[in-house]
């Protein structure tokens, strides 16, 4: 802007009803009553260098628009692209955070089946997992938006409840009272009813915060075009002008400001097609996956959860539909995640099997059988054979996140340089055209 | 085999008698319904389960004994070579399992076992489905289990649903409340107004909390163990509920006590399935026998700690016609 200061040697005129920004330095007074193709009018048809300069001006400033808006609009891709890299992290932290909490829960109930003499492994399985989820609570809080933030709040207190309810309920099975399968309910009961849902819905927000994140990307590429569209016009039609009223054909330097915006519009939109139709990979691959996979792991351990429930609370082949419904969320969203390009994970059947077996023992009246089975560590046990599908899905799990992040994160950097790249060649541009038209001008003095 | 199981029948139902006569001696209150262990109720009021009224006469008649035979009683089972049973496993003392061992014991396990050594002479040819409180007529109803123990009370709106042994144990609704407040000399609901007392939801003994003790605050509930939870968390003064589950609760908390003067009777039945007449007579015949001795020796194990009710089997009545 300051360099068109210079340039335009006329005094500005009256403020001639311009609703265009730049300083339309028209010189002519009487036509300029008429709007905008009047003033368009004006600025032609006044002297041979006023128009020059006036010329000159416009396509300096239409360079370095080129150049500051294409370069935000790169920017702003990148940082779109960013933020969905951020949430969709965000989103594997909260599902990480249910998870542990219903493996948390899975293995206090667990535990609670042995008997007062609860097995230690299941029971440091319990407190690392509840600490696990403390330690993510508060990553997430520092990571979530503002909207989320109470509920974080909310999530902690009920969790410090949940504890203290575990605590209880070990403490009376200790000494062998049955009131503590009370506490032990009471404390699945809160944890399903005031906290799970809660972070479902917080990783609802973050979803959607992704889906932002990507129509803002999209919005990026619109404005890109707006940039582009406009230098090359104002370029190209100042060239033409210019061609007609000094009877030259090319001018070097404006042909150099031309190349170098066609140049950088090139390259911009390389690159930003190339990240958005890598980030639309990814959404469809990797995060689609990640998303999934995080979900099925929830609904597996809360079905692992519901086994040992129904165990302790002795319904008595009474409701294994709740568990049935985990199990069959979770079939389908690993489904999801193999359509979505992930590994097949078939780990969960043989758990399965080794569920139906213990239903049917408790089912026949053996509930020892069935608890023996369940709460064992035996290769065919149910925790050992579970395991093996939470090991199988953590790592599936951990390699789509991976892979997710790390390609968002590339075009993160490409889409910077690029966005170097369009300021410098608007600067470019700018100069150029400014030389361009002085040299002309020159010729008038 | 058989006559000698007869011989030991008669001899037990006479001494059954005996005993019926003895316990109605005993209890003032109870003389009028329990002239004889066999009574039998008029047939206007034994008729139709629609006319049946809450008193005890009507409400606790059930079958007269009679001379079923075992082979008979077993051919009303599911299964036929053992007896399927719910019972609770959480009611301390009478239905709850052991963490120790992991088995069902309990008063209320006792007593079906009883039945089942009866029926196949072995106590263990039983097989446990644990009941919620809310399934256990539904579990009769369903065929999932022949008979039903788990502190039910004999009543004129189950008699529509179930059919009833005779009464085998009588509790009374009573007030848990903290060991502070028991010292301080609270016995009824009347001394805790304006505090919170907890009741389960579902039966009507919130309702009727509500209704009938307008100065408390009442708090329900689903299940009783729930108020148990409320009350060791200080979330409730008191609970309401029968006193032999009161009672194992405070078996599990040096701090709560079950005080004061019952506020109703609570006379327990085992549940059959509505028309297996020949069961419940056998079932009936089974606690002829028991109060003749055995009973008492159940009580002793299993609550005799933790109630001061005198160790007395409650008086059976009959006259319901099938």
């Amino acid at each position: 802007m300051s360099d068109t200061g210079q340039v335009t040697a006329p005094a500005p005129p009256p403020p001639a009803g311009a609703p265009v920004p730049s300083p339309a330095p028209a010189p002519a007074p009487a036509p300029a009553k008429r709007r905008a193709p009047g003033r368009r009018f004006s600025v032609l048809s006044g002297s041979t260098p006023a128009r020059l300069s006036t010329l000159s001006a416009i396509t300096v400033l239409a360079a370095v628009a080129f150049g500051i808006i294409g370069a935000v609009a790169v920017w702003a891709r990148a940082s779109a692209l960013d933020d969905a890299r951020l949430d969709a992290q965000q989103l594997v932290r909260l599902q990480s955070i249910r998870t542990n909490l219903v493996q948390a829960d899975a293995a206090a109930s667990n535990a609670y089946l042995a008997g007062g003499l609860e097995v230690p492994s299941q029971r440091r399985q319990y407190e690392e997992r509840l600490a696990a989820a403390a330690r993510d609570l508060a990553l997430a809080a520092q990571a979530g938006g503002t909207e989320e933030a109470e509920s974080f709040g909310a999530v902690n207190d009920t969790l410090v409840r949940y504890g203290g309810l575990i605590e209880s309920a070990r403490a009376n099975n200790r000494q062998q009272f049955p009131v503590g399968a009370a506490y032990l309910r009471q404390g699945s009961r809160l944890l399903r009813t005031e906290v799970l849902p809660v972070l479902s819905s917080t990783s609802e927000i973050t979803e959607g915060r992704v889906l932002d994140a990507y129509d803002a990307s999209d919005r990026a590429g619109i404005l890109f075009g707006v940039a582009v569209v406009a230098a090359l016009v104002v370029l190209a039609g100042g060239q033409l002008l210019l061609a007609r009223t000094v009877h030259r054909y090319i001018n070097v330097q404006l042909a150099v400001a031309t190349v170098a915006v066609l140049a950088a519009t090139l390259i911009g939109l390389a690159t930003m097609t190339w990240a958005q139709r890598r980030a639309e990979d990814v959404r469809q691959g990797p995060y689609a996956a990640t998303a999934a996979l995080a979900g099925a792991r929830v609904s597996a351990y809360d079905a692992k959860s519901q086994e040992s429930l129904t165990l302790i609370f002795q319904g008595s082949g009474g409701d294994d539909r709740v568990w049935q419904g985990h199990v069959d969320e979770a079939g389908r969203l690993l489904a999801m995640a193999e359509s979505a390009g992930g590994d097949r994970i078939t780990a969960l059947d043989p758990w399965r099997q080794v569920h139906g077996e213990i239903r049917r023992l408790d089912d026949a009246g053996d509930w020892r059988g069935a608890v023996a089975r369940a709460t064992g560590t035996g290769p065919d046990s149910s925790n050992a054979v579970f395991d093996a599908f939470a090991s199988a899905s953590q790592a599936e799990l951990d390699e789509q996140a991976t892979a997710a992040a790390d390609r968002l994160g590339t075009t993160h950097g490409i889409l910077l340089g690029t966005a170097v790249l369009v300021l410098v060649a608007g600067a470019v541009a700018a100069v150029a055209s400014f030389l361009g038209y002085a040299r002309r001008l020159e010729e008038y003095r | 085999v058989r006559a000698r199981r007869r011989g030991l029948r008669t001899a037990a139902l006479a001494i059954a008698l005996a005993a019926a006569v003895l316990v109605a001696a005993c209890t003032p209150g109870r003389g009028r319904l329990a002239t004889s262990s066999t009574t039998t109720v008029p047939p206007a009021a034994s008729a139709a389960a629609s006319s049946c009224t809450e008193t005890p006469t009507q409400s606790l008649a059930s079958f007269q004994p009679g001379n079923v035979s075992a082979e008979a009683a077993r051919a009303q089972t599911i299964k036929g070579d053992v007896l399927v049973v719910g019972v609770s496993a959480d009611t301390f003392r009478m239905g709850y399992r052991n963490p120790a061992t992991a088995e069902l014991v309990g008063f209320d396990v006792d007593i079906l076992r009883e039945v089942a050594r009866a029926l196949f002479g072995d106590p263990n040819r039983i097989e446990f489905k644990v009941v919620n409180f809310e399934r256990r007529t539904g579990a009769l109803e369903d065929r999932q289990v022949d008979l039903v123990a788990a502190t039910m009370t004999i009543t004129c709106g189950r008699w529509e649903q179930i059919d009833f042994s005779t009464e085998y144990l009588r509790a009374g609704r009573k007030l848990l409340v903290r060991s502070d407040d028991a010292d301080r000399g609270i016995q009824t609901l009347d001394q805790l107004a304006g505090r919170r007392v907890c009741a389960t939801r579902g039966g009507t003994s919130l309702a009727s909390l509500q209704r009938e003790h307008p100065e408390i605050q009442a708090v329900g509930h689903p299940d009783l163990t729930d108020c148990v939870v409320a009350f060791q968390q200080g979330d409730v003064d008191a609970i309401v509920s029968d006193d032999i589950i009161l009672a194992g609760f405070a078996a599990q908390d040096p701090y709560a006590r079950v005080v004061g003067p019952s506020m109703s009777d609570e006379p327990y039945g085992i549940g059959v399935r509505k028309g297996n007449v020949l069961l419940t007579q056998f079932v009936n015949r089974v606690l002829e026998n028991l109060r003749a001795g055995t009973w008492r020796d159940l009580y002793r194990q299993h609550l005799g700690d933790v109630l001061d009710v005198p160790a007395q089997p409650p008086p059976a009545v009959y006259g319901r016609r099938p």
